[in-house]
């Protein structure tokens, strides 16, 4: 008995049949149809919108600090660049440190119960693909899809990928050997108070070469993937995540 | 399959699927799972193997926009003539958040039955109760009250973007998911800073 009973015996109308039944199941594809087309329009407005729009803190190419700043959710794989987060001038002015925090650290993957993990694909500095020295983590050359070299920044930059918090170092994909420390054993000034928490990011260290034109952070892209690919486990994942999803209680959610 | 260009007058009906996982009727007993299922026809009717109360003219549905692209939209569902008994029902069953489908189903006006044309019923809206409020109607001369529950139903879009969070780079931002985490105190001060990186 519901209270539309108590309706229609009000009304004198009809007898309710109102019974407890099993819940309807579309709502999952309901949701990310329409989640995904949502952020589809938003992002054809977003090319149409005039240049004096406010300033759109979560884009995904690599931003200045700022605490407006969106920190993104990457499915599947995606090349961006991160957010500086911290930057450290060092070595009399001759080496700078930067954290570049790429995106969030996922949850588990609904279909099998695993943890998702992201991994470094790719890095790019000014649209050029990095290559690294044996040891994985210091620049050996700059390369173009035609081939071409630049190995002017050889022992320059160092880059070390993290992919979870300041204790979970991991290499970039395709090299055997790479990050081995912590993050707050390397950073300057950091402690382990930093832990970067449910963070992927990455330090990178900089050495002052007027004549090898490394003088500043370029434009770094970080090609990640992640291992939650399936449209279930990253609508799941999104739906239920209560630090950058919907938040949406598990229990609530249809099967 | 014949289209509607074939009836020269034709009926139609709404009828509104509510799931409330939380369902309490009385204050002794212990809250269900059910399924309030009701439509703007007169009599009962079956869709599907379940039947919808016809609660006629006490029913009022908004109306909803129709578009090519799912979108976020609001619509109400009035419910009038609810006595006062049924009010705790309201009250303490966990209406705000139950998703709600709307169908629309049309009739042969003389006989009164679905007419046998294509997606029909047909789905009309999906959404959630977003809200609700009551409002009483007294009846001096009667002595009598009712009341009228509005729902106010939001579709899926509206209730995932109401609900999505997410970080920025700030220690505000950091410190509410991880209090001891300072990893982010100091983006504040680089903005703007300038460094003389390379400076003998």
């Amino acid at each position: 008995m519901s209270f539309i009973d108590d309706i229609a015996d009000f009304a004198s109308s009809t007898k309710s049949f109102i019974t407890g039944n099993g819940i309807g199941s579309t709502l999952a594809r309901t949701a990310l149809a329409g989640l995904a087309l949502s952020q589809i329009a938003k992002s054809i407005n977003k090319d149409n919108e005039k240049k004096d729009t406010p300033t759109d803190y979560s884009i995904r190419n690599q931003s200045a600090p700022n605490t407006n700043n969106s920190i993104p959710v990457v499915y599947g794989t995606a090349i961006l660049g991160g957010k500086v987060t911290d930057a450290v001038l060092t070595n009399s002015n001759q080496t700078m440190w930067f954290c570049l925090t790429i995106c969030e650290k996922t949850g588990t993957l609904m279909s099998t119960g695993a943890n998702s993990q992201i991994s470094f694909e790719a890095v790019y500095w000014n649209q050029l693909k990095v290559n690294f020295q044996s040891d994985g983590i210091t620049v050996a050359s700059f390369s173009d899809e035609d081939g071409n070299v630049v190995t002017d920044p050889d022992g320059l930059i160092k880059i070390y990928p993290f992919s979870g918090n300041s204790t979970s170092p991991i290499n970039f994909s395709g090299y055997s050997s790479g990050n081995g420390y912590y993050a707050y054993n390397l950073f300057p000034d950091w402690t382990t108070s930093h832990t970067m928490s449910d963070l992927v990011f990455a330090l990178v260290r900089v050495d002052y070469n007027k004549t090898k034109n490394v003088t500043e952070l370029g434009d770094i892209q970080f090609k990640v993937k992640n291992t939650i690919v399936q449209p279930g486990d990253c609508l799941y994942d999104y739906m239920t995540n209560t630090r950058y999803g919907a938040g949406i209680a598990p229990g609530e959610i249809n099967q | 399959m014949p289209t509607l260009n074939g009836y020269n007058s034709i009926e139609n009906h709404l009828f509104v699927r509510i799931e409330v996982d939380y369902y309490k009727s009385s204050s002794s007993s212990s809250p269900i799972s059910t399924v309030l299922r009701f439509s703007d026809r007169r009599t009962p009717f079956v869709i599907n193997g379940e039947t919808y109360t016809g609660l006629g003219n006490l029913v009022s549905i908004t109306s909803s926009s129709s578009e090519l692209r799912t979108s976020s939209g609001e619509l109400s569902i009035s419910i009038s003539g609810i006595p006062n008994s049924s009010i705790y029902e309201i009250v303490n069953s966990r209406i705000k958040g139950c998703p709600v489908t709307i169908y629309r189903g049309i009739f042969n006006p003389v006989t009164g039955e679905l007419l046998g044309v294509e997606n029909n019923p047909m789905s009309r809206y999906k959404g959630f109760v977003n809200n609700y409020s009551l409002q009483e109607n007294y009846d001096i001369d009667q002595r009598l009250a009712s009341n009228t529950i509005v729902l106010i139903c939001n579709s899926s879009i509206d209730v995932l973007q109401n609900k999505v969070t997410g970080r920025t780079t700030s220690p505000t931002s950091q410190k509410k998911f991880y209090p001891s985490d300072i990893s982010m105190d100091r983006v504040t001060n680089l903005e703007n800073a300038t460094f003389n990186f390379g400076a003998s």
